[in-house]
């Protein structure tokens, strides 16, 4: 150990494995946050969708109860014709196929005698509950609840 | 000279290590941002053929002018709207109070059979478009025990309902 090159070379070889470990801590450091952000990004995918599907269902259900007078409170049809855009969410699909009570998906139907041009007019609530993916407690909520209305002159 | 050039091994290792799943990843959302986005013009077009068909009822007759459709104007129709569609895949199912049709797009094409037939083309009447597609990925071939040759095709469904107005 008296020696310079002994002593310089075994320093050497204790820095090099000091940095080894330094990059593993800061790997552990950095990759929580990439989940987090992967997990964010996929989340957000799905709430998107979920968004644009429920408009989509909600204007679909409105075609369907502005048809007739006789359909303008119909929630039960309304629902049939808003299910098909709901088939790729994640807790819908083929197993959901009714609206309300439990289901994550609601279709409320209501006859105006006067819309907003002053003509009879049918009101379409489309209320839905996204399951989050992969729910981070304060971070990311577990559920989110979407809802979209439509209003169509009965014709 | 030995331990450096140990060294610049480690990195290449590292590198390879770190690169294979970054790459993954970035494949997976290409390949799912593809496939959404063809489900989507899919769902569309095939909303824009169930609106064009729910228009086209007995009703829409008015003097000289015959609004009838067929199988095949439907279909021509669809692949007006979604000009992108795989038409020699895609499998289009027409529904209505009169029973179900099922071809592919671009078979349908010649089909002359009318559709929505009779007093199922009445107002009120409601009528189902549906489409499938497979989907070619290669994503598939990464799922253990497909094996790494074995491109399955997931297929893409959309339907539309709705209830003829004219």
């Amino acid at each position: 150990m008296t020696q310079n090159g002994t002593s310089f070379r075994g320093s050497s070889v204790r820095r090099r494995s000091n940095r080894r470990g330094a990059a593993l801590v800061e790997a552990a450091f950095a990759l929580p946050w990439l989940f987090f952000l992967f997990v964010g990004a996929y989340d957000w995918g799905f709430f998107s969708y979920a968004l644009l599907a429920t408009q989509n269902g909600a204007r679909m259900a409105a075609l369907y109860t502005s048809s007739s007078t006789t359909s303008a409170a119909d929630s039960v049809g309304a629902c049939s014709y808003a299910l098909p855009e709901f088939y790729y969410l994640p807790n819908m699909g083929g197993q959901v196929t009714t609206c309300g009570g439990t289901a994550p998906l609601s279709v409320v139907a209501t006859s105006l005698a006067s819309g907003a041009d002053h003509q009879p007019a049918s009101s379409v609530t489309v209320t839905y509950t996204l399951s989050g993916m992969v729910p981070i407690p304060g971070l990311l909520r577990s559920s989110n609840t979407i809802s979209s209305a439509v209003e169509m002159r009965v014709k | 000279m030995k331990k450096r050039r140990t060294n610049r091994g480690n990195a290449m290792v590292e590198f390879v290590m770190a690169t294979i799943p970054t790459l993954f990843c970035l494949m997976g959302v290409v390949e799912i941002s593809r496939i959404m986005y063809s489900y989507d013009s899919m769902a569309n077009a095939v909303r824009l053929t169930a609106r064009y068909a729910v228009v086209h009822g007995l009703d829409c007759t008015q003097g000289s002018n015959t609004c009838s459709t067929t199988v095949g104007s439907i279909a021509q129709y669809m692949v007006n709207a979604g000009p992108a569609l795989p038409a020699s895949s895609i499998s289009l199912t027409l529904t209505s109070t009169s029973g179900s049709t099922t071809c592919v797009l671009s078979a349908c094409l010649t089909n002359t059979t009318a559709w929505p037939s009779g007093t199922s083309a009445t107002p009120g009447n409601a009528i189902t478009v549906s489409a499938t597609a497979p989907m070619k990925t290669t994503l598939t071939m990464f799922v253990p025990g497909s094996g790494v040759t074995r491109f399955t095709n997931p297929n893409i469904q959309a339907s539309s309902k709705q209830v003829i107005q004219f």
